[in-house]
């Protein structure tokens, strides 16, 4: 998958899936999102992300105690974060519906 | 513990953790600090200090799985930071006057121990405020400045970052010197020997008391500032007792410890730089 204008409204929609499984940092979170298959992702693009999203209150961050140094910064999902990505499913969801009848009409005309 | 308190121990966990990068990442990290830190003065800076961490610390786990930082964070670091920056909380119009005010302060604080230590006795309205505005200004061009050319090229060259600040101190001075000179005698305003020493008093009392209400961020420029501005008032205060022979023996003496205050002055700030390296 290559970063696009569409990939950017998507990966918000993903980040808050990721983190609903429970509290990540950062550097975690982009480990998570290359396994998942955003292999071309990287921080310089989350931060900004994790950013909008805290002031928007769909997270919230805590500095937590690290063993490896100085507290780091988790973030977790709010309520309304939980709201979000649950419409963020559905919208999703009824789009892939509509995009693939597009692209199968497409391909049909093509074959 | 304050909020002040908490922007310091993460300044702190900054400096510590940054010995742990690797040449390359340190080099690409520290650029990237030093432009997030001069996009402007009014940011909330426990925000502005908590992401530059957290990055930080991302950086050396990506370094520990052995990626480096330009991979992990990207090769437009200034289009991140300004996305970051863009999103940063302003500081209230409170802390803002403030500021402007402590700049005020301080500078006339330093325009009225020069003004003192002048052979006519009479103050002048003028310098105190061209020097506020320019003190101002000058703290808001630095800044521009470094933000502007903290990924040119050209300021890699250690030649032309040398003779930049050159250029840049030597204006500064120049500026500062014409400043003290513009005194239209309308505004002249005349001083008795009483009020000197009242005055010079005052300075030293306050620029002591100073050292124990200032934010700890700023508690080394007052350190660092101390004894030029005791050395001065004193002489002021010397000046009014003692008799005119001596006048020459405590020219002198001002003099010779001006200069000491001055290398404490520097040599202090590099310690100090040393030691938060």
């Amino acid at each position: 998958m290559n970063n696009s204008q569409l990939l950017k409204g998507i990966l918000e929609g993903c980040v808050l899936f990721v983190i609903s499984d429970g509290e990540v940092y950062g550097y975690e979170l982009v480990q998570k999102l290359n396994k998942l298959g955003f292999t071309d992702l990287i921080g310089g693009t989350v931060y900004p992300l994790l950013q909008k999203l805290e002031k928007r209150g769909d997270l919230s961050s805590q500095r937590k105690p690290s063993l490896e140094g100085p507290s780091r910064k988790y973030y977790s999902l709010t309520d309304q974060g939980k709201k979000r990505m649950n419409e963020f499913a559905n919208q999703w969801q009824s789009l892939e519906l509509v995009v693939n009848q597009i692209i199968s009409r497409k391909g049909g005309q093509n074959d | 513990m304050t909020k002040s308190d908490e922007v310091q121990e993460l300044i702190s966990s900054n400096n510590d953790l940054r010995k742990k990068l690797n040449p390359a990442n340190e080099k690409y990290y520290s650029k990237l600090l030093i432009y997030v830190r001069t996009a402007g003065l009014f940011y909330d800076d426990y925000e502005v200090e908590s992401k530059l961490l957290e990055i930080l610390q991302d950086i050396l786990d990506a370094q520990n799985d052995g990626s480096n930082a330009e991979d992990y964070f990207g090769q437009a670091p200034t289009d991140t930071a300004n996305q970051l920056t863009a999103s940063f909380t302003k500081t209230s119009l409170h802390d803002r006057l403030k500021f402007f005010g402590g700049l005020f302060g301080i500078t006339a604080i330093w325009t009225l121990v020069i003004q003192l230590n002048g052979q006519e006795k009479q103050l002048n309205l003028v310098p105190f405020i061209l020097n506020g505005v320019f003190m101002i200004c000058l703290i808001f061009a630095a800044f521009w400045l470094i933000h502007q050319t903290i990924y040119a090229k050209i300021f890699e060259h250690k030649a032309v970052s040398f003779a930049s600040a050159w250029i840049v101190s030597l204006l500064t001075v120049l500026i500062f010197t014409v400043i003290q000179f513009t005194k239209p005698t309308m505004l002249n305003i005349p001083i008795t020997n009483n009020l000197i020493i009242i005055i010079n008093s005052l300075i030293i009392i306050g620029s002591l008391a100073a050292l124990f209400l200032i934010k700890a961020k700023w508690r080394p420029v007052m350190i660092a500032a101390e004894p030029m501005i005791w050395v001065i008032a004193l002489s002021n205060i010397f000046k009014v007792y003692a008799p005119a022979s001596m006048n020459k023996t405590i020219l002198v003496t001002t003099a010779i410890l001006s200069i000491l205050s001055i290398i404490w002055f520097f040599g202090y700030f590099q310690w100090n730089n040393r030691k938060h390296q």
